[in-house]
């Protein structure tokens, strides 16, 4: 794999959304990180921050909800994707690059049986075998045990759990290079999380696929993936590779780790980041994240969102005082 | 990569759920379809029990009506024991329950016409009016909703709303007398009156009927059908569809409507139980020989033989309905119950 071209670059992408009366509201702005072949990259923020959005764009089915990517690149193996037509998505979609959605519980099409749901994965790719034994082999892969009983019930007859399984089972079906996993353990209780963060990083170690893992919890993310991605109201705010996050450079990411259950003394206040993320459409000049700051400083509310600093690849933060971040 | 401390011991497993696997679901479907179908012979068997007893605990004696004011005690009674009414109400309904596996559901009083031959004359005629407006209905509901649906702009919903809310308003028995006006004596493409012959034929005289019906039951179930398919538009699973790719007719069919059609299918089927006691405007307009006009009359001369079979048909034909209604939802969509 040459060096020079990433599986996936996102490059200042933005993203709009049309409203009524030709007015544009724009969803994602100054988004920026990429993934390598086989990397398991996390992209962390609260709800709202563009996550699930700058995922749609990677697999094209913003425009099902009137949204379009407006600005920036978003390149796949060097390929624009804003530049490519309807057949050349149906090429990438569910194949080159799979998509695991948002819940699991919503998921799989309600009226048809998983064998049914596998077969229609399963048809777009080419294979050898009856379409019953891939079908099976799929289900082995994500470890899903009665493979015949499972192939013959509806989703609503599975668990959250399995149901996520089979989503995952789905996507794998044509061996994509890029697998996206768009929060695939929410609603899941915390045994069930942590086998499908097990089945996900096997399916990495393995398959050699990449993994863009999407989620809210910086924990979760810590532990599995390689890179992590951290969004605040539609901007990246800090990329790094999971050794070097460990030392935050951002101020939001310090408030998300340190808002973490999982570090909170026993006993002490929980602690929270104050204030809600900025409403879409309601962005004031300078950072995003400035109101909601500690450190914020004049020069954070003037001008236009900070970029990021250094270059990809490295520990990249969009703070304007970042040297300062852990010295008040 | 399955482990293979998973696939141990998995071939006797398979082999054995292998064969009760395809049962599994096929058992469950079978039990809960008998349970529901002894249930709609209960319902069957009160709602015959009901238009039994309500014309007898009615007031009015329906033997003095028929008989005259001039008949003789004797002559009275003589008509009750003829027809039966001098037993108990319970030894009445025996009689009843039981003539009816055999056929039998009683004669007139007054026309001396079996109650069966009654049916058999005039059922077909709004069965058929039925039949027709409800698929016309449904084949004009389907694609307007689904394309309303689709269509994101704001207007082309504005449009549909606005129209199918006109729609409905207007009353039935108006836009009757005025498709009459138009159509049969302006361009006469209907018959103004009358009623003849058999299936194909007699369509000349029931398609504008039909047609007025579905003025009220396109909006009704078009609107039904759009709002289920909004909500199913907004799941997660019909980005799936788009996702793996899958044709566009599967797509429309597995991805949109299948999941939406459940409310609109049970609606349907509700809506043939309402149709049915409807339709007497249709057929008293447009002088069609059906079942409504049969009642009417037969209520007004109190002609208990008449009634009770005819309101016990149209009970059998509502539980029926729901009861093919209820399966089909369920055939479309495993998620609904039948409990």
């Amino acid at each position: 794999m040459t060096s020079d071209v990433k599986l996936l670059d996102i490059n200042n992408v933005v993203i709009g959304i049309e409203r009524r009366k030709r007015e544009t509201l724009v969803l994602v702005r100054e988004a920026n990180f990429d993934v390598n072949y086989g990397e398991m990259v996390g992209i962390v923020g609260e709800s709202g921050s563009g996550k699930t959005m700058i995922c749609r764009s990677i697999i094209g089915t913003l425009q099902r909800r009137g949204a379009a990517v407006i600005g920036g690149e978003v390149l796949f193996e060097g390929l624009d994707l804003r530049t490519i037509n309807e057949a050349k998505w149906k090429s990438l979609r569910g194949k080159v690059i799979g998509y695991v959605p948002q819940s699991a519980l919503a998921g799989p099409n309600p009226v048809l049986t998983i064998e049914k749901q596998l077969a229609e994965a399963l048809s777009q790719v080419e294979g050898t075998g009856s379409m019953k034994n891939r079908s099976k082999e799929l289900l082995d892969l994500v470890k899903i045990r009665r493979v015949d009983t499972v192939m013959k019930q509806y989703p609503y007859q599975l668990s959250g759990g399995m149901r996520q399984r089979v989503m995952i089972a789905c996507a794998l079906a044509s061996k994509p290079k890029l697998l996206i996993a768009d929060e695939p353990t929410t609603g899941l209780d915390v045994t069930v999380q942590s086998q499908i963060m097990e089945l996900l990083r096997e399916i990495r170690r393995d398959l050699g696929t990449a993994i863009i893992l999407i989620s809210h919890d910086l924990a979760l993310v810590d532990e599995v993936c390689d890179k992590i991605v951290v969004m605040h109201a539609g901007a990246t705010v800090e990329v790094g590779p999971t050794s070097s996050m460990s030392k935050p450079r951002h101020p939001y990411t310090v408030a998300l780790n340190s808002s973490r259950i999982d570090v909170a003394k026993p006993g002490g206040e929980l602690l929270t980041i104050k204030g809600n993320p900025p409403s879409v459409g309601q962005w004031n000049p300078g950072c995003r994240f400035a109101e909601r700051c500690d450190y914020v400083q004049q020069d954070c509310l003037v001008g236009d969102h900070p970029a990021l600093s250094g270059k990809k690849g490295e520990h990249q933060s969009a703070c304007l005082h970042a040297d300062k971040i852990g010295k008040i | 990569m399955a482990s293979s401390a998973l696939s141990k011991g998995k071939p006797t497993e398979e082999s054995s759920v292998e064969q009760k696997v395809p049962d599994k679901n096929r058992i469950a479907l079978r039990r809960t379809l008998i349970g529901r179908f002894v249930r709609s012979l209960i319902v069957a068997f009160w709602v015959m029990f009901i238009a039994f007893s309500l014309l007898r605990f009615s007031p009015g004696d329906p033997i003095r009506l028929a008989l005259g004011t001039e008949a003789t005690e004797e002559t009275v009674a003589a008509m009750k024991a003829k027809y039966g009414l001098d037993q108990s109400f319970f030894v009445q309904f025996y009689d009843y329950f039981t003539g009816f596996f055999r056929g039998d559901l009683g004669t007139s009083f007054f026309s001396e016409r079996e109650v069966t031959e009654v049916l058999r004359m005039h059922l077909p005629v709004t069965l058929m009016i039925i039949l027709l407006s409800m698929g016309a209905a449904v084949m004009i509901s389907i694609p307007i909703a689904l394309s309303v649906a689709l269509s994101r702009r704001a207007a082309v919903t504005y449009f549909f709303r606005t129209s199918t809310s006109i729609s409905l308003a207007i009353p039935g028995f108006f836009l009757a007398l005025l498709g009459l006006l138009l159509f049969g004596t302006v361009f006469t493409w209907v018959p103004a009156a009358g009623y003849e012959g058999n299936f194909p034929s007699n369509l000349k005289y029931l398609w504008l009927p039909a047609l007025v019906n579905c003025f009220s039951l396109v909006p009704i179930l078009s609107r039904v059908l759009h709002s289920s398919l909004m909500d199913t538009l907004d799941e997660e699973f019909v980005e799936t569809g788009v996702i793996r790719g899958v044709g566009k007719l599967k797509f429309y069919w597995s991805y949109m409507l299948r999941p939406s059609l459940a409310p609109t299918v049970v609606l349907v089927s509700y809506m043939v139980g309402i149709m049915i006691g409807g339709t007497v405007v249709m057929e008293m307009i447009f002088s069609l020989p059906g079942i409504g006009r049969e009642l009417i009359e037969a209520v007004s001369t109190r002609d208990y033989a008449i009634v009770q079979g005819i309101v016990m048909i149209f009970g059998l034909i509502v539980v029926f309905t729901s009861f093919i209604g209820d399966l089909l939802g369920y055939l479309l969509d495993r998620r609904v119950t039948l409990s």
